[in-house]
C-alpha cells in the first residue's frame, strides 16, 4: 500500500477541470482495462443504487469472495468523496483490471485540510490496519466521537484491499488494489 | 410477552425486517442508506426499549441473509450494544447475532464487537 502525495506545483484550477480521474489513476501504471466509469454531482443520493449497480456487475466478472471486496471498496470510497468532496465538482468512480488486480478509483476535490487528513489516515492504516480498525470500533461503543475511518479500515483489515492515495492541487484520488 | 409486531417495520427497498417472539429479529438484503439511522437505527432502538420492558434473557439478531452493510450500519449495531451496556451494571439481556460463516463482514465486524462487549454480545455462526 502506498499514500503518495505530488509535490509539483499545483496545475491552474481550468488546467485540472480538463483532467478527468482516469488522467490521473492511469499515472500508477499501464495496462489498465477500463470497465466502468460513473460521475455524479456530490449532493447525488445515489449510493444504494450505485452499489446494487456494483455488485450486480462483479458477480457477473468475478468470484463472489472478490465481487465482494470489490463492492465494499467501491461503496465506502464514493461515500467518503460525496460526504467530504467540494460541493461544486463530480465525484467519479471506476473500476479497471490491470496486472490480476482490480483497481476502484473514486476521484473528487476536497480542500486541502481534508486531503491531508486523508493521506494521514491512509498512511495510518498502512501501518497496521487491525489495530485500526479495532480502535474505530472500539470509539463507537466507548461512547467516543466516532470519525470517518470505520470505512477506510473495513476495506484495508476486512477486505485486504491496498489503499493509495494521489493527490494534486484540490484533485484527489483514492485507489483500493483489490486482488482478483 | 413482548409486542414486539406491534412496532412499526421501516419499509426500506432493499431491506427485509421481520420479527417474531420466537426468532427474534431477522434481516435480510442489504443496508447501503448512507444514513440508517432515522429509519433501521429508529427502529433498533423501539425494539430494544419494548425488550427492556419485557427482560428476556436474550434476543436474537438473525443476520445470515444479510449480505451487505456500508459502515453506518455496522454503527447501528454497534450502538444497540452500548444501550445495553448502558443500561445497567448487569446487562438486562444479551443480544444474540445469529451471522454466516461464509460472509466475511460479519465475521470480522462481530467478533471485533464482542471481544469489545463479551457481557452483552453472543454469537452463533451457521
Amino acid at each position: 500500500m502506498s499514500s503518495r502525495v505530488n509535490s509539483d506545483p499545483p496545475p491552474s484550477r481550468a488546467a485540472l477541470s480538463r483532467r478527468s480521474g482516469a488522467d490521473l489513476a492511469n499515472a500508477l501504471g499501464p495496462q489498465r482495462l477500463e470497465l466502468l466509469r460513473v460521475a455524479c454531482s456530490p449532493g447525488s443520493s445515489i449510493t444504494e443504487e450505485l452499489h446494487a449497480f456494483v455488485v450486480a456487475f462483479t458477480k457477473l466478472r468475478y468470484r463472489p469472495a472478490v465481487a465482494d471486496r470489490i463492492a465494499l471498496t467501491a461503496y465506502e470510497l464514493f461515500a467518503n468523496g460525496l460526504s467530504y468532496g467540494s460541493i461544486s465538482s463530480m465525484v467519479a468512480l471506476e473500476l479497471a483490471e490491470e496486472q490480476g488486480f482490480v483497481l476502484v478509483t473514486v476521484t473528487n476535490e476536497a480542500i486541502q485540510a481534508r486531503i491531508k487528513v486523508l493521506v494521514e489516515r491512509c498512511a495510518l492504516l498502512r501501518t497496521d490496519a487491525k489495530s485500526i480498525y479495532m480502535e474505530e470500533i472500539r470509539r463507537n461503543v466507548t461512547g467516543g466521537i466516532p470519525r470517518a475511518m470505520l470505512g477506510l479500515a473495513r476495506i484495508v483489515h476486512e477486505a485486504g484491499v491496498e489503499l493509495s492515495v494521489v493527490a494534486q492541487g484540490s484533485a484527489v484520488t483514492v485507489v483500493g488494489r483489490c486482488k482478483s | 410477552m413482548s409486542n414486539l409486531s406491534s412496532i412499526a417495520v421501516p419499509k426500506i427497498d432493499s431491506l427485509t425486517l421481520a420479527v417474531s417472539e420466537a426468532d427474534g429479529l431477522v434481516l435480510t438484503g442489504t443496508i447501503a442508506s448512507r444514513d440508517p439511522n432515522p429509519t433501521i437505527g429508529a427502529y433498533f432502538k423501539k425494539v430494544h426499549e419494548q425488550l427492556l420492558a419485557t427482560k428476556p434473557s436474550k434476543f436474537t439478531v438473525d443476520l445470515t441473509g444479510l449480505t451487505f452493510v456500508n459502515s453506518s450500519a455496522v454503527r447501528l449495531f454497534i450502538d444497540w450494544a452500548m444501550w445495553i451496556g448502558q443500561a445497567g451494571k448487569t446487562p438486562p439481556y444479551k443480544l444474540h447475532f445469529r451471522i454466516a460463516r461464509s460472509i466475511t463482514w460479519q465475521q470480522t465486524n462481530f467478533t471485533a464487537l464482542q471481544s469489545l462487549a463479551p457481557n452483552v454480545i453472543e454469537i452463533e455462526s451457521k
